[in-house]
């Protein structure tokens, strides 16, 4: 069985991006609620209740093939660190997280797909893939989905779909959502606004990192679908692929159009953002995330190498209290964590240079990924 | 579980405070249309809607271990005060007051307007009608496009069908018919031989 060691040791390839687009969607995720026919939901049921779905659901769980070699562990077997490093990757829902005895967590060796059982729903089942790809993590999902139905028997009727804890969820229970970096449309003013509005104006819904509630970090958005009856899962995916595709070109417009016609503010935005990165002794998350974000935004213009949004992508990750603490191995003083957070980032900048005045790293316009010098 | 009023079999579980008493009623879906069930007026949509909305990853958890669902329904809890069924409704305490209840896990429309989330699956049946506008409200459609459980379904449904021929089987052994009983024991014997081969 996978250490949680390894696990945090090995990154997944939706978390760096490997060989994917990911400039402005960093991740694509589809969740699917499912719960068994005649038993009562996990918020509902008591302890008992809740450990004898458990029993029912593990096993089919535990055998599925794409499972073997990964991490599953009962909630009440993993420390609180454990579990916050856990929700700060985004493979356990913070609600899972303060769960206890009779729930559980399995998560793939690739780390692609995770499962909770327990949650809202008896089971909660999630895949990501990195870049604007929602059928990409569809289509293993739903292959594990099918794989399940086939030893357990889920609470399904004809006219309402999968039924669910939250009527929000009945259908297809499906929530397809992707993560968004648009820190050009917030640098100009009220196109972010607007975009986002007109976004939640068609019924998706918009969130910031950590879902429903989480104030929004170094730019950084959730766009999934609201309506889950009533549309299939392929509906609901085009539809709101539809919608991503534009907010992307909105996005990218904006970074194009912030060059034309502001190169020094946006020079200075990014110079000033990697001086205070490299040099900083103490940083707090919210200024650090939003410092990285220019810095994630000035590797897609051109002002570094390629690579630097993929080690902004780790440090997004790496800087979280759980992961600083899981690294420092003790708990700290948020000063402490401060300082830690500065030091991680210093050392991930030192194999980058600053950006220097006339040269910048040809990309943007440039689909293919290759990157060329160029003298401008 | 027969009607608290007619004869029919209920379908629709009400039940109420009284002087720190929960008084329950049984009624069949006819009397419950006619006492205005699937509308009651303190019923109110919007605050459902609202908290569904807003609960999607909220904090509550373990609404359960206090215990508070394990209290069924028996037949002699009903209207144990005047035991006047089948004579009307003069007694009957309002609607409007009365809470819709799930009978298979005691989960009332009452916690769902609390909550935003529902007891069990079969809480859906229990408050249909009464969830209809919400979830149109809700959701894009009403009826449900996409994947289903074809394997979960036809399982369920094997197990349906197996009861029914049970039921079917004692009945013709009760009226002596000897012929049926052994024609429904060779369909029972297939069925389950069927079933058992899926799993
Ligand atoms: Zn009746
Ligand atoms: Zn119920």
């Amino acid at each position: 069985m996978m250490r949680f060691k390894t696990l945090v040791k090995h990154p997944a390839d939706w978390m760096t991006g490997k060989n994917t687009d990911n400039a402005v969607v960093l991740t694509s995720r589809i969740r699917l609620a499912r719960n068994i026919q005649g038993a009562v939901f996990p918020g509902w049921a008591k302890k008992a209740q809740r450990c004898e779905a458990l029993e029912a659901i593990r096993p089919a769980v535990d055998a599925l093939g794409v499972m073997s070699k990964g991490f599953s562990r009962e909630l009440n077997d993993l420390t609180s660190l454990q579990k916050q490093v856990l929700v700060e990757r985004h493979l356990i829902s913070r609600e899972q997280a303060a769960r206890g005895e009779g729930c559980a967590m399995v998560v793939d060796r690739k780390q692609g797909l995770s499962l909770m059982i327990n949650e809202e729903d008896h089971l909660r089942m999630q895949s990501i893939r990195a870049g604007l790809d929602l059928s990409g993590a569809y289509e293993p999902l739903q292959q594990v989905d099918s794989e399940l139905e086939k030893q357990l028997d889920f609470a399904f009727d004809a006219q309402l779909g999968y039924l669910t804890a939250c009527p929000t969820n009945l259908g297809t229970g499906m929530r397809a959502s992707a993560m968004l970096h648009l820190p050009a449309l917030a640098l100009s003013g009220e196109h972010l606004t607007q975009t986002l509005q007109a976004v939640s104006k068609i019924g998706l819904a918009v969130r910031g990192l950590f879902g429903e509630g989480t104030e929004s970090l170094g730019h950084l958005f959730q766009i999934s679908n609201q309506s889950t009856l009533g549309q299939s899962e392929q509906a609901i995916m085009r539809h709101l692929e539809k919608v991503l595709q534009q907010v992307v070109n909105h996005e990218k417009n904006a970074r194009l159009k912030l060059l034309e016609d502001k190169p020094g503010m946006v020079a200075d935005k990014i110079g000033r953002a990697y001086g205070l990165l490299s040099y900083a002794q103490m940083i707090d998350s919210k200024e650090a995330f939003d410092l990285i974000s220019l810095l994630r935004l000035g590797a897609d213009v051109g002002y570094f190498e390629k690579p630097m949004i993929s080690a902004c992508d780790a440090l997004l990750m790496n800087i979280q209290p759980g992961h600083l603490q899981l690294r420092a191995g003790e708990e700290l003083e948020p000063e402490k964590r401060d300082e830690i957070r500065a030091e991680i980032i210093r050392e991930k900048l030192q194999s980058f240079p600053a950006p220097a005045k006339g040269i910048t790293y040809k990309t943007l316009s440039d689909e293919d990924g290759q990157q060329t010098f160029m003298d401008s | 579980m027969k009607c608290n009023i007619c004869e029919e079999t209920a379908t629709v579980f009400l039940e109420q405070l009284v002087d720190g008493k929960v008084k329950k009623m049984a009624l069949c879906s006819a009397c419950a249309e006619q006492h205005g069930v699937a509308h009651p007026q303190n019923f109110s949509l919007d605050a459902i809607f609202q908290s569904s909305m807003k609960n999607d990853s909220s904090d509550q958890d373990d609404v359960s271990d206090d215990g508070s669902q394990e209290d069924d329904f028996s037949e002699e809890e009903m209207f144990d005060d005047e035991g006047a069924q089948g004579e009307g409704d003069h007694h009957l305490p309002s609607v409007a007051e009365m809470d819709l209840v799930c009978d298979q896990c005691g989960f009332t429309i009452t916690e769902l307007r609390k909550l935003g989330r529902l007891g069990c699956p079969e809480c859906y049946g229990s408050f249909r009608v009464a969830m209809a506008p919400m979830l149109e409200s809700m959701h894009k459609g009403v009826k449900h496009e996409g994947k289903a459980p074809e394997g979960s379904l036809s399982r369920i449904r094997q197990v349906e069908q197996l009861k029914q021929l049970e039921s079917e089987l004692g009945k013709a052994i009760e009226r002596e018919a000897y012929e049926d009983a052994v024609k429904l024991r060779d369909e029972i014997r297939v069925l389950k031989t069927e079933m058992e081969a899926v799993s």
